[in-house]
């Protein structure tokens, strides 16, 4: 299986004036067509870096220091700047979780999406804005010819996410990363807006990196999922394995955590603690501290991912095996 | 793949043991505040800059007691005297000061007689009156003699030259066009110019909270009403508006022209003027704040608890207004010293006697040709003052601001 | 849209009455009345000749009066005489404005060009030498008194290297046509346009920082990259465009400040502009001068900041697409 992407023992650093952490520190996962990956995790985890490292989008204090990233095979962190510009939006794709901030306030939709199909497909301008309506039907904005002309704010929080998909898609990524697009959106646009994402992916192929914080998302969307946390990955399973035989106690408590319908509770349940500060990060397992398992082990050394069984590996010394 | 240069984690490492919670203890917000701001080394800089200035005015009198110089003494045959001169007091000046002092100190006068004679300085049929004045020309034609004199003689002999010694003032910076000294000028032009920027900054606050609030606080029609009015004062160009309101004689109205009566009129006038014409930023801040808070959700949290709406706005706002006030104020301080010194450059503001940075450039331009230093100096220092305030309000700024705060 | 324009409009002319019967009244209050002048310099004049030419004058009538009179006048054209002068205010208003202009538009648009430039660099290499630098030159810019500034510009390039005169508009005396006439003005607006200029610069240069700094930090730039567009295209054309909408409108203001801006400059240099009537006539009580400078000067600031609202409107789509 050739995977589409492929992101290995990755770590990416920020350098500030207070002092320099690893946001990301031994990450790996793979992804193949049609696939798709949730990754999950709390705020702050390095889920969002993450996507930025293989976009190459860091910004100025921060970098990979350690690991590879391969887009169908080919190194990313080794390309000099303009063939990561042409990877960017082409090969690869993002679209990200407040559109309203995302698109450019001053310039038409249409326009946004014209540059980009000018940009890599070196189409005419004519031709472009016939691409970008059909893009726009094809995302199920209605009247798409006079939304063409329209400004992001004239458009609802459904439609300005229908328009930023249309914009990634517009042409023919290989590989989406999509992160938290449905987090700012209502619940029933929400749903829309998954199916959406499962059905262009069926029809162009693509594999996606889907992430969320939002358990309920992931078990509709993905077909595997990687827990992180403080810059870790805790667990890879399967959804359906995530979800019924869950190993790592990080996961089991995120799963506790969700009061589910049926169920008569009188305390919601929650997870001591808090997550550690990256600049202050223990020596051993990262979450150490708030782990009803944690033993001496723990806090010395730090669990690397092991294979449970096929497709599920887990980074703990005293993972829950289930039967 | 790219070579193995992380970082280690350079913070210390804190082994957490369960149960602990893992946060950090947060400092007190002054503490937060003043590290920030320490980092701007420029606004510290500044800031000693400015308590220097403002030391320096406030102690002005006694500074120049001190030198020994003043700023309102004319001296028209000393005009212009470069940096590092002695100017001699006028004869009849000085012979007024002697009869003042032998009226004022009749035993001294006789005790300086009497070693006048011993130290037969003076000869033997000289006029007992006279005796001083001749003291005094010996002390001028011959300095030695005269110092040995008073060296070997009583204490009378010391307080008489004490006084001779002020005859002669030793100016650091030269004189003016009237021969005042440069130096003092200077010192208490830092004293007008300071003072009446911290007057303005202070009243315009004032007033700007008092507008802000009450527009925020009450909304509709009364902020309606005052936010129209703090448009239309802000697109007003205030130079202009100086000219003429420092132009007019405020004399002929009734009840304002008894408010400034007295040589400090034109302090005031200057102060009143300029305080209402620079509080709109201000109150623009503190409705802004005003409003954000009165729509919070905080406040109907605590409106919930059942605190009173006047204690929930005062509670909340201060605090929050507090940062961005002072910012605005400073800035605007720095303002109010240049219109201030543009004024006074003009001939509108602080009039002479009373020295003003501005008013000291008024003739700069015949000076620059015989003075150079008389065009120079001043104009510097208001330079100085002014951009340090402008990095002291910039430093604020940055300290105050709650986004850049960091862990 | 026009709604807005329309209520601006009425607004401003509200405005603009409020200051010019502020300004009537507060000029009446000058001492210096030409009457009172005659009376000082002829103590001798007989209280039915006083009376007598108050009347004519119309200075014996109450302040609202004599301001009507006055509004209806200037409304017709008749903007009066100068007392100063002794020849109507508009043969005396045409020229001050033309130095005027040629003096702020030369300063301002050399502000500009020179300003934006620099403010986009600093911004997009925040935290650098050059930066830290153009920061610090724009601060000490803004705080550069201009007037001492001016004197120190004349100290060295007229008293000591002695290249460029020390003060006035032209050469007197001189009848010099076309390009040498030009050329003449050149060198005496020379000095003056850089003081002006320095200024602005200052405040551009920080606007223009400022504004770049906070568009860059925005998502949809970070979107723009994503799309794979080069980073020149993301700086100019999706950058630029939205910092320029705040830059716009301060510019516009600026304009709008152009006599009273100018007044301190056209002082120090004795360059006969509009600013410089503004303060001459005020001081020499030259009464119609004064009002129509004055109000002239108002009415540009209140006129450019109604361009400078409506600019931004313009370019903001979320404003002027409702």
């Amino acid at each position: 299986m050739n995977p589409v992407i492929s992101v290995e023992n990755l770590e990416t650093s920020f350098f500030t004036k207070g002092g320099s952490f690893r946001a990301v520190n031994g990450v790996s996962f793979e992804i193949a067509r049609k696939e798709t990956l949730g990754i999950v995790g709390e705020s702050g985890c390095g889920k969002s870096v993450t996507s930025m490292s293989i976009m190459g989008l860091l910004g100025g204090n921060g970098r990979v220091t350690g690991g590879d990233i391969r887009f169908k095979g080919k190194s990313l962190l080794n390309m000099k700047t303009p063939e990561l510009e042409a990877i960017r939006g082409n090969g690869i794709a993002m679209i990200f979780q407040e559109p309203m901030t995302a698109l450019n306030p001053v310039y038409r939709v249409g326009f946004q999406i014209d540059e980009q199909l000018m940009r890599h497909q070196l189409l005419s301008k004519k031709d472009a804005k016939e691409k970008t309506i059909e893009m726009l039907r094809l995302v199920g904005i209605p009247s798409p010819e006079s939304r063409y002309s329209n400004y992001p704010h004239q458009l609802s929080g459904g439609m300005r996410q229908r328009a930023m998909i249309a914009m990634a898609l517009s042409c023919d990524p290989e590989f989406l990363i999509a992160d938290e697009p449905t987090t700012a959106l209502d619940v029933t646009i929400q749903a829309q807006i998954l199916e959406l994402i499962s059905e262009l992916q069926q029809r162009l192929g693509m594999a996606v990196q889907f992430i969320t914080h939002d358990l309920g998302v992931i078990s509709e969307v993905a077909d595997r999922v990687v827990v992180m946390y403080a810059g870790t990955v805790c667990e890879v399973a399967t959804t359906a394995d995530i979800f019924s035989k869950p190993s790592h106690p990080y996961t089991i408590g995120l799963l506790n955590s969700i009061p589910k319908i049926g169920e008569k509770r009188d305390r919601l349940e929650t997870i001591p603690g808090n997550v550690p500060s990256p600049m202050r990060l223990p020596p051993g397992c990262p979450f150490q501290n708030r782990c009803p398992r944690a033993t001496e082990q723990c806090r010395r050394e730090r669990p690397q991912l092991e294979q449970l069984k096929e497709g599920h590996s887990v980074a703990c010394f005293n993972k829950v095996v289930s039967a | 793949m790219t070579e193995n240069n992380t970082p280690p984690v350079t913070k210390s490492q804190n082994t957490a043991t369960l149960g602990q919670s893992d946060t950090e203890k947060s400092k007190s917000l002054l503490a937060l505040f003043v590290e920030q701001f320490a980092e701007h080394k420029v606004a510290v800089v500044s800031l000693l800059v400015l308590v220097c200035a403002g030391l320096s005015a406030i102690f002005a009198p006694y500074i120049v007691a001190i030198l020994g110089v003043d700023p309102n003494s004319q001296n028209i045959l000393h005009r212009f005297a470069g940096p590092g001169s002695t100017s001699i007091m006028p004869a009849v000046q000085q012979e007024e000061r002697i009869e003042l002092w032998v009226e004022n100190h009749p035993e001294l006068t006789r005790q300086l007689v009497d070693d006048a004679h011993k130290a037969e300085m003076v000869s033997v049929d000289e006029l007992e009156e006279d005796v001083p004045f001749v003291l005094n020309e010996v002390r001028q034609e011959d300095p030695e003699t005269f110092a040995s004199f008073v060296s070997q003689s009583s204490e009378a002999a010391s307080e008489f030259a004490a006084l001779a010694e002020r005859f002669e003032t030793y100016h650091i910076l030269g004189t003016d066009e009237l021969g005042r000294d440069v130096l003092a000028r200077l010192i208490y032009g830092a004293r007008i110019s300071l003072m009446v920027a911290a007057l303005v900054g202070f009243f315009s606050a004032i007033l700007g909270l008092l507008f802000g609030a009450t527009a925020g606080y009450f909304g509709g029609f009364a902020d309606n009403v005052l936010m129209r009015i703090t448009d239309a004062l802000l697109t007003i160009p205030t130079l202009p508006l100086y000219i003429i309101f420092a132009a007019a004689d405020l004399g002929k109205i009734p009840v304002v022209g008894e408010m400034l009566e007295g040589e400090n009129q034109s302090v005031i006038k200057m102060v009143v003027v300029m305080a209402s014409l620079t509080w709109m930023p201000i109150a623009r801040i503190v409705r802004g704040t005003v409003l954000s808070i009165k729509e919070s959700e905080y406040v109907l949290a605590a409106k919930t608890i059942g605190l009173s709406h006047f204690s929930i706005v005062v509670g909340h706002v201060i605090p929050n207004v507090f940062g961005p006030l002072v910012v605005a104020v400073t800035l605007l301080m720095g303002d109010a010293m240049l219109i201030e010194t543009g004024l006074s450059f003009l001939g509108l503001g602080i009039q002479p006697p009373m020295a003003s940075w501005g008013n000291m450039l008024q003739n700069a331009l015949e000076l620059v040709r015989t003075m150079p230093l008389l065009a120079v100096v001043p104009g510097l220092m208001i330079f100085l003052v002014i951009i340090a305030i402008n990095f002291v309000g910039d430093g604020l700024r940055d300290a105050l601001d709650p986004k850049a705060i960091r862990r | 849209m026009w709604n807005f324009i329309i209520r601006r409009l009425f607004f401003t002319t509200i405005v603009l009455l409020i200051i010019s019967f502020v300004s009537f009244a507060l000029m009446a209050l000058m001492p210096g009345d030409p009457v009172e002048e005659l009376m000082m310099s002829n103590p001798s004049m007989r209280a039915e000749d006083v009376a007598r030419l108050k009347a004519l004058y119309g200075l014996d009538l109450p302040v609202y009066e004599r301001y009507w009179n006055w509004l209806t006048d200037t409304l017709r054209g008749d903007l009066g005489y100068s007392r100063t002068y002794k020849v109507p205010v508009t043969d005396i208003i045409g020229d001050r404005l033309i130095n005027t202009f040629l003096l702020s538009f030369t300063a301002l648009g050399l502000a500009l060009l020179l300003a934006v430039p620099i403010g986009v660099i600093a911004a997009l290499r925040n935290g650098t030498k050059f930066d830290y630098i153009a920061n610090l030159l724009a601060f000490a810019g803004q705080s550069l008194p201009p007037f001492w500034f001016g004197i120190m510009l004349i100290m060295i390039f007229a008293e000591w290297l002695q290249v460029l005169p020390a003060g006035g508009t032209t050469t007197i005396g001189s009848d010099a046509t076309g390009l040498a006439a030009l050329a003449d003005r050149l060198k005496y607006i020379t000095l003056p346009v850089v003081v002006f200029t320095v200024s602005q610069m200052a405040v551009y240069v920080r606007y223009t920082r400022g504004a770049m700094i906070e568009v860059m930090r925005q998502d949809y730039i970070r979107t723009a990259r994503a799309k794979g567009l080069a980073e020149k295209r993301v700086v100019f054309v999706h950058a630029f465009r939205n910092a320029l909408i705040p830059l716009v409108t301060i510019f516009a203001i600026a304009l709008g400040n152009v006599f009273g801006g100018a007044i301190i400059t056209e002082q120090v240099f004795a360059y006969q502009g509009v600013g410089k009537l503004v303060f001459d006539s005020i001081i020499g009580n030259d009464f119609r001068v004064a009002m129509v400078a004055f109000n002239i000067t108002i009415a540009m600031v209140l006129f450019m900041n109604l361009v400078a609202d409506v600019s931004y409107a313009f370019l903001d789509p979320r404003i002027a697409y409702k």
